[in-house]
């Protein structure tokens, strides 16, 4: 990493982050010394008043805003039981989006590890969780360069752009129940600032014991798949003993979902 | 091969005074029923947008009634190679050419972070120092080789500047390195001497003014927190400071590669703009000199 991009990301990482800022200006720099910045930078960029990086507050509701967009039912289920919106807003406090900013990885990835970290042993949070894993294959899907394919066996490849997501059976019901009730919500937006939201009531519940996959592409999105092809994808993916799953990754060939080596 | 800055910029149209647009922003001024509104106040549009979302409706509608336009980029951090991707590259040459962008054009600084994604709605300047300037050349240089556009780097607004340059003294670097040209923001200049406490025209005395080929005007807004802290919000409304005026005034009579300067306005009520429009055709009038 060039000096210059490192500077550019503790910048951006201190524009979303004022607790950050405020730790920079009062050690003038010294937590940032494992950047081994320019001293002439840091002089430079301790140089504006403190308040010249906090004139933009909404900076990083947008860009949680966009980040619950693209999770949109895990997020959604999440403020639900946490109730808070601050609790979402910590994400942008966390180790997760600082490591992700300054390493330039993709924010939203980084998003979906801490949200998935955040849900982990939480009872009440399971299905946000279940729903997060498919929700994180597509965001996978839409940015293949982020994990490129590789060879996990001498015979199969994981097509770049093809995830798969294994999750409680009943997932599927979840995320559609979970967007009606967002449809309603929707329809009644002003009802948040009144504190007159519906409730979410009707939540259909995850059958833990049992499975069922999903396939996210790219190019076509979601789409349900049978689970013995979604088994063998995440065998391939895990770098598991393929020999129960032959046929199905003879179909996915087919398919194009997977390539022989 | 692509051409030397000082021959590229003889072969290349006077477009006059434009308006901004910009992908699917609502509302905003359209501008042909502006332009037909108004006979000969808009003579061309700087549409502004991402490779992922391309052209609008409005654009295409004004380019194929045969309005002339100018690219503007709002996704490269100039300052990152990785940045230049097959992708994109394609993606932008074609968005480009579809609407006959003599040059493409696009603050130099840090559009997003991480990989380029959705959502980050941010534009840092660059570090203003050598090493970036040696490193935003390079890669405009490859920009320039690879879509065979001239690219011109845009000033952008600062409020907190870092880098022991000043922002007139990065350009001149970058631009003569690259040998290209440049569009000089007069209200993000404006905006950026005001927060270091400079005069409006300090710099330009010595900067290469003649490898400006487009010039922004913006409105902005004057600001203040309950700290005291002090600053001009970039908001584009209709009211110019006086500040972006002086940097204009200032800077035309050496500007003598310049080619196109853009209202920054669109998102204003028509009325509030028109004053603003004839004040730049008086600044830049057809066929020479005010």
């Amino acid at each position: 990493m060039s000096a210059v991009a490192a500077m550019q990301r503790v910048i951006v990482r201190m524009l979303h982050d004022p607790l950050f800022a405020d730790a920079v200006f009062a050690s003038r720099g010294a937590c940032l010394s494992d950047l081994d910045l320019p001293e002439r930078w840091l002089t430079s960029l301790l140089a504006h008043p403190r308040p010249a990086y906090g004139v933009d507050p909404e900076r990083s509701l947008r860009l949680l805003g966009a980040l619950a967009e693209e999770f949109r039912i895990s997020t959604a289920l999440f403020l639900l039981h946490v109730g808070q919106h601050a609790e979402l807003q910590a994400f942008c406090r966390s180790a997760k989006f600082h490591a992700a900013v300054q390493e330039r990885r993709y924010v939203a990835l980084a998003f979906a590890e801490w949200l998935h970290e955040r849900c982990a042993g939480v009872d009440a949070l399971a299905s946000a969780s279940a729903i997060l894993q498919v929700e994180w294959a597509l965001a996978r899907a839409r940015r293949p360069n982020a994990r490129p394919a590789s060879a996990t066996s001498e015979e199969f490849r994981r097509v770049a752009g093809v995830e798969v997501a294994v999750v409680p059976r009943g997932t599927l019901s979840l995320l559609q129940a979970t967007e009606k009730y967002l449809f309603r919500v929707h329809l009644v937006a002003h009802a948040a600032l009144a504190q007159g939201l519906p409730p979410f009531a009707d939540a259909p519940a995850l059958d833990a014991a049992q499975e069922e996959g999903w396939l996210a592409e790219q190019q076509r999105g979601l789409s349900g798949i049978p689970l013995p092809h979604a088994l063998a994808l995440r065998a391939l993916e895990q770098g598991d003993a393929l020999e129960l799953h032959r046929d199905s990754l003879g179909e996915l060939c087919e398919h194009g979902l997977v390539q022989r080596v | 091969m692509r051409p030397r800055f000082h021959d590229w910029i003889k072969e290349q149209p006077r477009l006059g005074i434009g308006i901004s647009a910009e992908f699917n922003a609502r509302p905003s001024i359209r501008p042909l029923e502006f332009a037909q509104r108004h006979p000969g106040l808009i003579e061309f549009v700087e549409y502004g947008t991402e490779a992922t979302k391309g052209l609008d409706v409005e654009i295409l509608r004004w380019v194929d009634a045969g309005g002339a336009a100018t690219y503007h980029f709002l996704d490269l951090n100039v300052e990152e190679d990785e940045d230049l991707d097959a992708e994109w590259l394609t993606a932008t040459s074609e968005h480009a050419r579809r609407i006959k962008s003599p040059w493409l054009c696009g603050d130099a600084g840090l559009w997003h972070f991480g990989p380029r994604d959705r959502g980050h709605g941010l534009l840092l300047p660059p570090i203003y120092a050598p090493e970036s300037a040696a490193l935003s050349a390079a890669n405009l240089s490859r920009l320039m080789e690879r879509t065979e556009l001239m690219v011109l780097p845009e000033t952008p607004p600062a409020l907190h500047p870092v880098g022991e340059m000043h922002m007139l003294e990065w350009f001149a670097e970058v631009v003569t390195r690259a040998d290209t040209g440049l569009v000089l923001d007069a209200a993000h200049l404006a905006i950026y001497q005001r927060q270091l406490g400079l005069d409006p025209c300090h710099g330009l005395a010595a900067f290469p003014v003649e490898r400006v080929v487009e010039v922004h005007v913006a409105g902005g807004s004057e600001r203040h927190l309950e700290s005291g802290f002090r600053w001009i919000e970039d908001d584009h409304k209709a009211h110019v400071l006086q500040d972006t005026w002086t940097i204009l005034e200032t800077m035309l009579p050496r500007a003598n590669a310049l080619k196109a300067i853009v209202f920054e306005c669109e998102h204003n009520a028509e009325e509030d703009v028109v004053d603003g429009f004839r004040r730049l055709h008086q600044c830049f009038p057809r066929g020479g000199a005010p």
